[in-house]
């Protein structure tokens, strides 16, 4: 029922626009993660949704019910919109017990104070917080504070919740616990979600879809996989993906009857067919550290690198290679470390290089090396 | 069709116009602005304009010189009068002179004084530093005339008349110009303000990040080099701003000049003011008012643009780091006596001087037969003063004191729930023109000098105007004049107070469906308790010892200690004002312990520490 959906939906700060013709339907049940770098327009999309913020342009429904429309200059109070809203900063009260925290939103709803205790507590335990009731947020850790500023938004048992980069403040290990709870939550609640973070990891591992945001707009709605897989623009390939994309840019051209992608400087790349490349087009090959392989340097193949620096994390081993201007980062199979200098061969897994256009940034198609 | 989708439109704009207006009314801040708004516009901004408008309108009295204006016509009689007539030396010039040539060699002095004390206690090895920045803060909290009354007791000599202060009886008698006029108004006014640069470049050089320093001291820099070029150049911003808004203080200080200047006529423009309105020329007296405005404002825009773009230049990381600290080595002893002494000299000795002039019978004569209680329990003696009875049996005295409590807890009060809740609206309405328009509104007393500011409310509240009766005369006059008088401050403290708490904590309570009421009242309000008490407490004090800005508000039935004090010391009645004043300096101290008790809040904490 409560499918949210976002028409048309634009916000102005006077010549600044925050968010730019968003359309936007969340599935109900789903976790949907809006991803983005800061500044993109993610937050206030949330807020928007919220009720905290105001659009300039569109409208917005809530489970079937219209919520915001610009052109009536009409809005719901965001308690009227049956959301739960968890914010970066937790937002707790410092001045009121964990108890109080909790059951504050209750309080407003006026349900009776045995209600209130026994939701409380359920939710506690949910939270599993049931011993820190009595203290006072400053008393509390981080994690702690962050479980309490999810109970308060869960307890009033809102249709919809709202997660602007809840985990953010949290040290790197309790982020991953966190992220493996919420995770866990959800699929025992199935609470319609929407869940900000810049952080691409996160939103990979937590989403069943993720909206990617640049400059207030849209660029990519995917399940995680896909998304990772198959980034429909040159934003969306480079911005998620740790160690980043690998790209090189070039023109199409005909070397020798041979099709291929040539660099500027001399590199020539042999590519199989894609029909909808044209001889002297600007492209940007991209492709994904795992899917780049150091072989032998072989005299035929004249794609001969060398190795620039190699960075070992324990269970990858990364290393960067260079050819004239043009550096790919590789995450090594074989678990060597070369030293400086020593001359490499390189190829790519099967159909993994994606080649986009270099005037709009869009996917023109996916292709291997001949 | 056409007509139908007209109609259609219609009912949009309707709608709209509806649902806007709704919204308008349900947002509190938006409305709370406008009535903020209104209400400080009518106290700011009206008494500003009735005084520039008073200025050039005829008084009933003037009629009779200009033959052919009604009173209450527009006139620039007054205006000619100050600036162009053959009364302008003596109206404009010359006050306008005498204030620049006591305000400068003053800011000075001062900025000397703070700046050696600072650096003595906060960037010297100096025993004792954390005892002495408590104690060499006391001349401020102190009501501005101790020192001239101290001064003028130990300093008086017969050729202005009336009786011979302690340094003639002992047999020296001092010459008029170290009695009365612009030097001892200088020295009293520079030690009543050093405190002020004494506080600001202390917590530049405490706040300075120590390792700008240190970095200087790993590339071979020894410490006299480190304080000529990085100490030094670092607290420049705190020297320079310190002394612009000393002078800015002093252009409208009205107390140290009024006590000794006037009795040799040696006039500024705070007292040529006053006594314009005493002898019943408000136009006149309107207009010096707005040359101490300028004035002053210039110098407080002088410092805005000079903080304001070498505000990067001063790091402060608030890291309590050992300072790079200066031996005194086998001066020590000699410094430390040095500022023992001077400490004694402006605080201990003022006051012991003024606690024996209550003890004099007949003025002048300071020996042991002449010993007497009577200034403080006596009763009426028909030769003594006129008969008045001693402080203690005096009702006008015990009325004073009442109202100077009274005020200086409403004032305050009064002060600090207003600035708050203009602090909550300027920054929950941040970036819209009704919090710009607040928060300047709410700056712009701070730019009038307080004798000036004082002069407004007299223009605006003498008569009644429209529903709003004459207040001049009331005791309410006085709570408003004070709490407008102070907003600034409160303003500040309150918007950095809400920003601190952030606005999502207000958020997560309109997300629960708490009313604004609720959320005022459970969330914002427990929240800001503790800035709250200090709003009102720190204040209090000020209030307490207030003359400039109150003294041509006051009408018998309102008296304060200061009032009192200053009325008493314009009839010669010295062994009287005396003690007034030592009752007003008890007032004050004890409060401000008790405050302090209370609030923890100690402007010199951490210098020295």
């Amino acid at each position: 029922m409560p499918d949210i959906i976002l028409e048309n939906v634009t916000k102005r700060w006077g010549e600044v626009v925050a968010v730019n013709n968003l359309s936007l339907t969340i599935r109900d049940g789903s976790f949907i993660c809006l991803l983005g770098p800061s500044g993109c327009g993610k937050t206030t999309t949330l807020r928007m949704i919220a009720g905290l913020e105001e659009p300039t342009a569109g409208k917005i429904y809530i489970g079937g019910k219209l919520v915001f429309s610009s052109e009536e200059a009409f809005s719901v109070k965001p308690a009227d919109r049956d959301v739960g809203l968890v914010f970066q900063s937790y937002a707790l009260w410092p001045h009121m017990t964990v108890f109080a925290n909790i059951a504050f939103g209750l309080e407003m709803k006026k349900t009776p104070r045995s209600e209130i205790k026994k939701r409380v507590e359920h939710i506690a335990e949910l939270m599993a917080i049931e011993d820190l009731l009595e203290r006072y947020p400053s008393e509390l850790s981080g994690g702690q504070q962050q479980r309490v500023a999810l109970a308060r938004s869960l307890a009033p048992q809102p249709s919809c919740l709202l997660m602007d980069e809840p985990l953010s403040n949290l040290d790197a290990k309790l982020r991953v616990d966190m992220r493996t709870e919420l995770k866990r939550l959800h699929g025992e609640t199935k609470q319609t979600t929407i869940y900000v973070t810049h952080d691409q990891i996160e939103a990979l591992s937590l989403g069943t879809e993720v909206v990617v945001m640049n400059k207030g707009e849209l660029q990519q709605i995917d399940e995680p996989m896909e998304l990772y897989r198959t980034p429909k623009n040159i934003f969306v390939a480079e911005f998620v993906g740790t160690p980043t994309i690998n790209m090189i840019s070039g023109k199409i051209e005909e070397n020798d009857g041979r099709f291929g992608l040539k660099v500027e400087g001399g590199l020539f790349f042999p590519l199989k067919l894609l029909n909808n490349l044209k001889v002297g087009q600007g492209v940007i090959m991209a492709v994904r550290p795992e899917d780049v392989r150091l072989v032998k340097p072989d005299k035929d193949k004249p794609l001969v690198f060398t190795i620039y620096s190699t960075l070992p994390t324990g269970p990858d081993i990364f290393t960067t290679v260079y050819n004239n201007k043009v550096f790919l980062t590789v995450r090594q199979e074989e678990r060597v470390i070369y030293p400086m200098g020593t001359e490499v061969g390189i190829d790519f897994i099967e159909n993994s290089l994606l080649i986009y256009d270099s005037q709009t940034g869009a996917l023109l198609g996916r292709t291997s090396l001949v | 069709m056409q007509p139908e989708a007209k109609n259609k439109k219609k009912n949009l704009l309707l709608t709209r116009i509806w649902n806007k207006s709704k919204r308008a009314f349900e947002n509190p801040p938006f409305i709370l602005s406008i009535i903020l708004l209104v209400v400080l516009f009518y106290l700011v901004v009206v008494p500003l304009i009735s005084m520039v408008q008073s200025s050039f309108t005829l008084h009933p009295r003037d009629a009779l010189y200009v033959s052919d204006k009604k009173p209450g016509d527009f006139t620039d009689y007054y205006f000619k009068r100050t600036f162009v007539g053959p009364m302008k030396k003596l109206l404009f010039t010359e006050p306008f002179i005498n204030t620049l040539m006591v305000t400068f060699p003053m800011s000075i002095l001062s900025l000397l004084i703070g700046g050696l004390l600072a650096w003595l206690v906060v960037r010297t090895d100096l025993p004792g530093r954390r005892f002495i920045a408590k104690i060499a803060i006391i001349p401020y909290t102190l009501p501005s005339w101790t020192l001239a009354l101290a001064w003028i007791n130990l300093f008086k000599n017969r050729t202005i008349g009336g009786s011979s202060g302690i340094l003639e009886y002992l047999g020296f008698t001092p010459p008029t110009w170290l009695s009365f006029g612009p030097v001892p108004i200088i020295v009293v006014m520079a030690l009543h303000y050093y405190p002020f640069s004494f506080l600001l470049i202390g917590s530049a050089l405490q706040e300075m990040d120590t390792r700008l320093e240190e970095s200087a001291l790993v590339l071979g820099a020894d410490t006299k080099v480190i304080m000529r070029k990085i100490v030094f150049p670092l607290v420049m911003p705190a020297v320079l701003s310190s002394w612009i808004l000393t002078i800015a203080r002093g252009i409208g200080s009205f107390s140290a000049p009024a006590f000794l200047g006037r009795p040799v006529n040696f006039q500024v423009l705070a007292t040529r003011l006053y006594s314009n309105l005493q002898t019943g020329s408000p136009g006149v007296a309107y207009l010096l008012a707005i040359v101490t405005i300028l004035l002053s404002a210039f110098f407080i825009y002088l410092n805005q643009r000079i903080t304001g773009t070498r505000k990067e230049y001063v790091t402060i990381t608030g890291k309590a780091a050992t300072k790079n600290v200066v031996k005194l080595g086998k001066y020590t002893s000699l410094v430390k006596f040095l500022v023992y002494i001077f400490l004694i000299l402006v605080i201990l000795v003022p006051l012991l001087v003024v606690g024996i002039e209550t003890v004099v019978r007949v003025p002048g004569d300071y020996s042991l037969s002449n010993f007497t209680l009577h200034y403080w329990f006596g009763k009426s003696d028909p030769k003594i003063l006129a008969g008045t009875p001693g402080v203690f049996r005096n009702t006008e005295m015990w009325g004073a004191l009442w109202n100077t409590l009274k005020l200086g807890i409403m004032a305050p009060l009064v002060c600090a729930i207003v600035g708050l809740f203009i602090g909550y609206t300027v920054v929950r309405l941040r970036g819209t023109f009704l919090s710009k328009a607040l928060d300047q509104i709410s700056f712009l007393p701070y730019l009038i000098p307080s004798i000036a500011f004082g002069a407004t409310y007299l223009s605006l509240f003498a008569k009644p105007r429209w529903f709003i009766p004459s207040l001049y005369g009331t005791f309410t006059i006085l709570v408003l004049v004070t709490a407008v008088k102070n907003l600034p401050f409160a303003t500040r403290s309150s918007i950095s107070g809400i920003m601190q708490l952030g606005h999502e904590i207000e958020e997560a309570g309109i997300v629960a469906g708490a009313s604004w009421f609720t959320r005022m009242r459970r969330l914002i309000l427990p929240l800001q308790k503790s800035a709250l008490l200090n709003g009102i407490l720190l204040p209090m004090v000020s209030a307490m010892r207030e003359l400039s800005l109150l003294v041509i508000l006051i009408t018998p039935g309102t008296h304060l200690l200061t009032t009192l004090t200053f009325k008493y010391t314009d009839y010669g009645y010295y062994s009287y004002s005396n003690a007034l004043l030592l009752i007003n300096v008890l007032v004050v101290l004890v409060s401000t312990i008790i405050i302090q008790r209370i609030t923890k809040a100690d402007p010199s904490k951490g210098l020295g520490g």
